[in-house]
């Protein structure tokens, strides 16, 4: 797998196109489909969980959970 | 204007009656007469190019070339090479919003991604291109034919000599268009039509495309453009997505020769009703379908005072001069 880094790939993908080598090209397709194989994965769904913000502290904040008001029908 | 620029018009001259149409002017005039008015006689463009519009427009023509690539004898990966270098070519001009919710997911990297991920799904396509009697491929095919009637005002003209060159006699409605594909798939033959959205390919998103226009009209015109018998519409649907993989559907609609009869018959009824607009010179508003698809361009126009409209239309949208407006005769 390419190791080719988003700050690498920005940088290719400023050069001219007409300029590009095969493996400018190659490189570019490379870090596309490692991309798809990490979404496939869930990789950014993962990532999105580890760096998940500690659960909210509502005693902090004034909050208390409640239960749902009951209405009642004559 | 020259005279060819005379014969290339899809109107009547000096008319408002069109004889050349395609999906997307008799869609527009089945939706709205007065949108249609708008769009394609007046040539009202909303101001700034559409994201949609270059994001379509530039993958049907990546996929496009991927397929000469490979029918011309290259690899996949030579092929996807040559895509992707000529792709980012194009690309250069191109720099959408991406603060916009369309700019998000339409852009020159979810493009990219989107090509690249395509070719390599279908490198080895279960519904191959149709090669043709003449051994060109089936693909990017652009259609036209005559029709066996024709407005009924036949103006003038036709004693001035400008009838157009593939015409002998009073002016026929033409029907044109373009065809992305004719393929084959479990020994059927259908037009493959490539299409791109941000929501969900499933079975109501699939659904739309029976009834539907563009797809009766590219059933026929399959049917004539390869003189064979052509069983409905692929809808090869690419959904662009963000943090999930790029997901592709392909879902089947069919038509019967009964339903393109009718289809047909109906666009008598259709054309009629146009050509009764463009004479008496009044295209009203279809009022029930404002609020379609997320809402009418000309919405904002439409439910202003008639005597102030004109004045809205100037300030959010551009009129293209009577040359660039959307003529389907002109091939792509």
């Amino acid at each position: 797998m390419s190791t080719t880094e988003p700050n690498d790939i920005d940088l290719l993908m400023s050069k001219d196109p007409l300029d590009m080598s095969e493996a400018d090209l190659d490189a570019i397709i490379a870090y596309n489909r490692n991309q798809r194989a990490a979404r496939e994965s869930g990789g950014s769904r993962k990532a999105r969980k580890d760096s998940a913000s500690p659960p909210l502290d509502l005693a902090k904040l004034g909050l208390k959970i409640t239960k749902p008001k009951v209405e009642r029908r004559m | 204007m020259d005279e060819l620029d005379k014969v290339l018009s899809p109107f009547l001259p000096n008319t408002e009656i069109r004889f050349a149409w395609d999906s997307t002017t008799l869609g527009a005039l089945k939706t709205c007469p007065r949108m249609y008015k708008y769009l394609y006689i007046d040539g009202w463009q909303p101001k700034g190019e559409s994201i949609h519009l270059r994001f379509g427009i530039e993958y049907h023509k990546a996929l496009e070339e991927y397929d000469h690539f490979k029918l011309s004898g290259d690899d996949h990966e030579t092929a996807l090479r040559n895509v992707v270098r000529q792709l980012l070519d194009r690309l250069r001009d191109w720099d959408p919003d991406t603060t916009s919710r369309a700019g998000q997911y339409k852009n020159p990297r979810t493009l990219l991604s989107l090509v690249i991920d395509y070719c390599d799904k279908f490198a080895d396509d279960p519904a191959p291109t149709i090669v043709r009697e003449d051994g060109r491929p089936a693909t990017e095919l652009s259609f036209r034919f005559e029709l066996d009637w024709g407005p009924q005002t036949q103006p003038e003209y036709q004693h001035e000599g400008h009838i157009p060159e593939w015409s002998s006699g009073p002016q026929p409605y033409v029907l044109c268009g373009h065809l992305d594909r004719v393929v084959s798939y479990n020994d059927e033959r259908f037009v493959m039509d490539r299409k791109t959205t941000t929501t969900t390919p499933g079975s109501y998103y699939m659904d739309q495309w029976s009834p539907n226009n563009q797809m009766s009209l590219y059933t026929i015109a399959g049917q004539i453009v390869m003189n064979t018998a052509i069983r409905g519409v692929i809808i090869d649907a690419a959904q662009v997505l963000l943090e999930k993989p790029n997901n592709f559907v392909r879902g089947f609609t069919y038509r019967t020769q009964a339903q393109s009869a009718e289809w047909l018959n109906d666009l008598k009824f259709w054309l009629h009703s146009a050509e009764n607009y463009a004479t008496v010179g009044y295209w009203p508003q279809n009022d029930t379908a404002c609020n379609n698809y997320g809402g009418c361009r000309f919405r904002g126009v439409c439910s202003r005072d008639p005597s102030v409209r004109e004045r809205f239309l100037e300030a959010d949208f551009v009129k293209l001069p009577p040359d660039q407006v959307w003529n389907p005769l002109i091939p792509r």
